[in-house]
């Protein structure tokens, strides 16, 4: 059971060594000549000149709750899906309740303009 | 020290580390990255407990889902970075005391009940049959039919609550 783990394990090991090797290897490598022109924030255009923290839209929140709301129903349906083979009719019908009543929520929040950007 | 043992220690203590990290950064978008570390080290947690159904759905929900919804929250608020603001006061001594007694109370609590003391076993049914039960138990009359429905309007409520509150924030935002 661990061993299945441990593929994602080495996976991981790898994928955090490839860019830090890089990383690590640029910084030695590389010469270092700063200038004031390299050290610039663009390379062409205009410093930032107030706080860069803006304040964003409303909509990325209502988006990700939206999405977060249909993981979770992805969630819950796959089980079922490994089990369709074994599923009687009433079992599908029950599936369906689970996804129209989710569906109805959509259709509220797709209707009340929530989704739409202006 | 078995090898689990010692794969255990490690997520733990990553685990502890990023919660840590979390709770004493300044930066609010910091402390949701490490949040995201920390929920990670709570899928391999699942994971080395061979529930592999719940380190996937860890993964997914927390880790895509729910640390989205955190960084966008972060996202909307003004300040962040108030330099002036810290993360401790000046009773957190007695706070801390406070919490080791709190937890050596829970502990030796728990410790009486007789099931404390009893060793994991491991389940007999392999990954993919442990889905298929799962699977079958949750649309089963006999099973969990009924929480798997309200389940289906737990989150129906979650949605329009969560976008009845924000949208009406918009709409004053504009007026």
């Amino acid at each position: 059971m661990l061993n299945q783990w441990l593929y994602i394990g080495i996976f991981v090991v790898i994928s955090l060594a490839l860019p830090a090797v890089a990383i690590l290897l640029a910084r030695i490598l590389s010469p270092k000549k700063p200038n004031k022109i390299k050290n610039s924030a663009y390379e062409c255009g205009m410093e930032t000149y107030d706080k860069t923290w803006v304040q964003f839209r409303i909509q990325y929140y209502l988006y990700a709750l939206v999405f977060l709301i249909f993981d979770v129903e992805t969630v819950f349906l796959f089980p079922i899906a490994v089990a369709y083979n074994q599923a009687t009719l009433f079992m599908v019908i029950e599936a369906i309740i689970f996804i129209s009543i989710l569906f109805g929520g959509f259709l509220y929040v797709w209707r009340k303009g929530a989704l739409s950007w202006y | 020290m078995s090898v689990q043992q010692l794969f255990f220690v490690v997520f733990a203590l990553i685990t502890i580390f990023s919660a840590l990290m979390v709770v004493s950064l300044r930066n609010l978008l910091h402390s949701a990255l490490w949040l995201i570390m920390a929920l990670l080290g709570v899928a391999s947690i699942f994971a080395i407990l061979e529930a592999s159904f719940f380190a996937a759905v860890q993964i997914l929900v927390y880790i895509g889902a729910i640390a989205i919804l955190i960084i966008f929250a972060v996202m909307l608020t003004h300040n962040i970075m108030s330099v002036a603001e810290t993360q401790t006061n000046r009773s957190w001594g007695i706070a801390l005391v406070m919490v080791v007694i709190i937890f050596f109370i829970i502990i030796t609590q728990i410790s009486t009940w007789p099931g404390f003391n009893t060793r994991l076993q491991a389940l007999n049914i392999p990954g993919q049959d442990a889905v298929l039960a799962f699977g079958t138990g949750l649309v089963d009359p006999q099973g969990f039919a009924l929480p798997f429905e309200t389940a289906s309007v737990l989150l129906l409520a979650a949605l329009l609550g969560g976008v009845f509150i924000a949208f009406d924030q918009r709409r004053e935002k504009k007026s």
